[in-house]
């Protein structure tokens, strides 16, 4: 599963079409295609903390688990400043820094086949560049939203520069916006497969039985997680349940049920 | 390999920070102002991050040593542990360090002096009672040797100090600075096992038995001390068959008479630490055979348990003086 935030529909584009995204009515302009979806935020940190969060309730609805499902990749892609640095060249970012609240975060960088840099996300544009820094609007609200609804390693931002020293702000307009991004996709889309590889490492044990327990029997919450754990390590030791055995859909009560699973986990011999 | 190095503001311009940056030229090196930081920052997956563990270099301010839990030793009167390094290289699923620690990255504290000094302290606190640093508990004590020298270290200023004894605990291989010096007489080099069946189940990244005990070898007849660790005992219908075979092994290669020390230790973990493990492993069949709760640990139960120390060390007198074997519970 994965999530991309952008700024700007000059941004998004060339993304949208290279991840073959269709525009869905939504609240905000959603674009999406199975489990993948793209949102833009409009300009500004405050925004994309809260259109990330937004997008994040989408997702949680849709989910079987809602709150739980962590392993879902977040991609924050856009344009940066750099003092230096070409104009068309692309990071990912391995230090975000709120200019305002000065709170950094550091994604963490699992063989990001792409260089890293440091960001430094600002309220407004800036004057002057600081050294060694991409700038760019959203990143920090980005990253503090993202990571709370997924793991730090999965939540990363993608930024290609757009202007520097030579070529400032003042020059950056929708269509350069876009054309800087577009001339990158390849290393973008190398960049979410990446991720999304590493996302499968995540990959839950099959416990979809578990929903016709529901359906069978009323579990309470603190029994619904003792199931939960029961079905997974009967998938473990055994195999998956792909549907309720005679003799345990037989049984009357919750107890019974949970008891009937316990002893089918508990008697297997010890072997690895 | 290493590909990112987070640097600690305060030892930004450490000798050792060089030194150790220098080996990974191509490394990314991220300044931070602490390393808590990155290391203990909300929302990290131990498991991602043991794909590819990036390094932390920084400053330890306190508690270089401490006390081992009870029980914990090879027949000294005080014992204590020092880390300058928390997290393995390797990645053995029963390790506790999955369930203790937020980030799998490696931390290096590069003021190793320090640690030395509250070392010399210590010992001479105890009046010349018997005192024991175990290296080794939150890290392996030699795999990232040739990284970081120091056990080099270690060894030169513990052969200074005969009051005070080093265990240095490893899985690893990394012998090459011990064969170019001298053994000192205060120091044993104790390995840690498990069965074969166990190791490759479990132990991933971790060399063959083959390969730990020609290690061993090496270093028994270069005159080191050698010890042996078989800390955790896991659980088989096999069990004893394994150990009879592990032990064979062990003993056909290394001499048994000049063997330091012993230990065994039945498998049990934290109950918090036990269920970030099953979050991170739930497909990991150790997490799921029938293991009980008591007194806050997970384990196979106190019958299998005694089982398992009682069959080990049944084997373990076939070959060894029992006066220098050590339970640990």
């Amino acid at each position: 599963m994965l999530n991309v935030v952008v700024a700007t529909k000059a941004e998004a584009e060339s993304l949208i079409t290279a991840l073959h995204l269709k525009h869905v009515s939504a609240t905000f302009p959603l674009y999406t295609k199975d489990t993948t979806s793209l949102v833009i935020t409009g300009i500004g940190k405050c925004r994309a903390a809260a259109i990330t969060s937004w997008l994040a309730a989408q997702s949680d609805y849709a989910s079987a688990s809602p709150g739980r499902n962590k392993s879902v990749c977040w991609l924050n892609v856009g344009i940066a400043g750099h003092c230096d640095a070409h104009i068309g060249s692309i990071f990912c970012a391995h230090k975000i820094n709120d200019f305002g609240s000065e709170k950094v975060w550091y994604p963490p960088q699992i063989s990001p086949p792409l260089p890293s840099a440091n960001l430094t996300t600002v309220d407004k544009p800036l004057d002057d560049y600081i050294p060694d820094q991409l700038h760019d609007m959203e990143g920090s609200g980005f990253v503090e939203t993202a990571r709370m609804y997924s793991y730090a390693e999965l939540v990363q931002c993608i930024k290609v520069v757009s202007d520097n020293a030579e070529q400032p702000f003042s020059n950056i307009d929708a269509k350069l916006a876009s054309h800087v991004i577009a001339q990158n996709i390849p290393s973008i889309v190398q960049f979410i497969d990446h991720l999304q590889t590493l996302a499968t490492n995540l990959k839950p044990v099959d416990i979809s039985i578990v929903s016709e327990f529901l359906q069978r029997w009323n579990f309470s919450v603190s029994q619904k997680i003792i199931l939960e754990r029961l079905l997974q390590r009967y998938s473990v030791l055994h195999s998956p349940m792909t549907a309720i055995p005679a003799d345990l859909n037989q049984l009357k009560s919750t107890k019974e049920a949970l008891r009937w699973l316990t002893h089918s986990v508990d008697s297997v011999s010890y072997s690895l | 390999m290493i590909q990112t190095i987070y640097i600690e503001e305060s030892v930004r311009d450490h000798p050792r920070t060089r030194e150790i940056c220098e080996r990974f030229p191509s490394a990314t090196q991220i300044d931070c102002e602490k390393y808590n930081s990155v290391f203990n920052s909300n929302s990290q997956n131990f498991r991602l991050q043991k794909q590819q563990p990036s390094l932390i270099l920084a400053h330890k301010h306190k508690g270089y040593v401490l006390p081992t839990p009870p029980d914990y030793g090879i027949g000294g009167s005080h014992n204590y542990y020092f880390s300058h390094m928390l997290n393995c290289v390797y990645d053995c699923r029963y390790c506790f360090l999955q369930g203790m620690y937020r980030s799998a990255n490696y931390v290096v504290f590069v003021n190793y002096e320090d640690y030395f000094d509250q070392i010399e302290s210590t010992a001479k606190a105890t009046n010349g009672d018997d005192a024991w640093f175990f290296s080794g508990y939150d890290c392996d004590s030699l795999a990232f040797e040739p990284v970081t020298g120091f056990m080099r270290y270690a060894l030169d200023r513990f052969s200074r100090m005969p009051g005070a004894n080093l265990e240095i605990r490893t899985k690893s291989t990394q012998i090459r600075e011990l064969l170019t010096q001298p053994p000192i007489e205060n120091c044993v080099i104790a390995f840690s096992f498990t069965p074969e069946n166990i190791s490759q189940s479990l132990e991933h990244r971790v060399p063959s038995i083959k390969k730990r005990v020609l290690a061993m070898k090496k270093l028994q007849n270069h005159g080191w001390k050698i010890g042996l660790r078989f800390d955790p005992i896991v659980h088989s219908k096999t069990l004893e068959a394994d150990y009879r075979g592990l032990f064979t092994t062990i003993f056909d290669s290394i001499d048994p008479n000049t063997v330091h020390s012993v230990s065994y230790g039945a498998f049990r973990l934290p109950k918090p630490f036990f269920k970030k493990m099953v979050t991170l492993y739930p497909e990991e069949k150790l997490f799921a055979l029938p293991l009980t709760e008591h007194d806050s640990q997970v384990s196979f139960g106190e019958a299998t348990e005694e089982q398992c120390r009682s069959t080990v060390h049944q084997e373990l007198i076939k070959f060894i003086d029992e006066c220098i074997i050590f339970p640990c519970s």
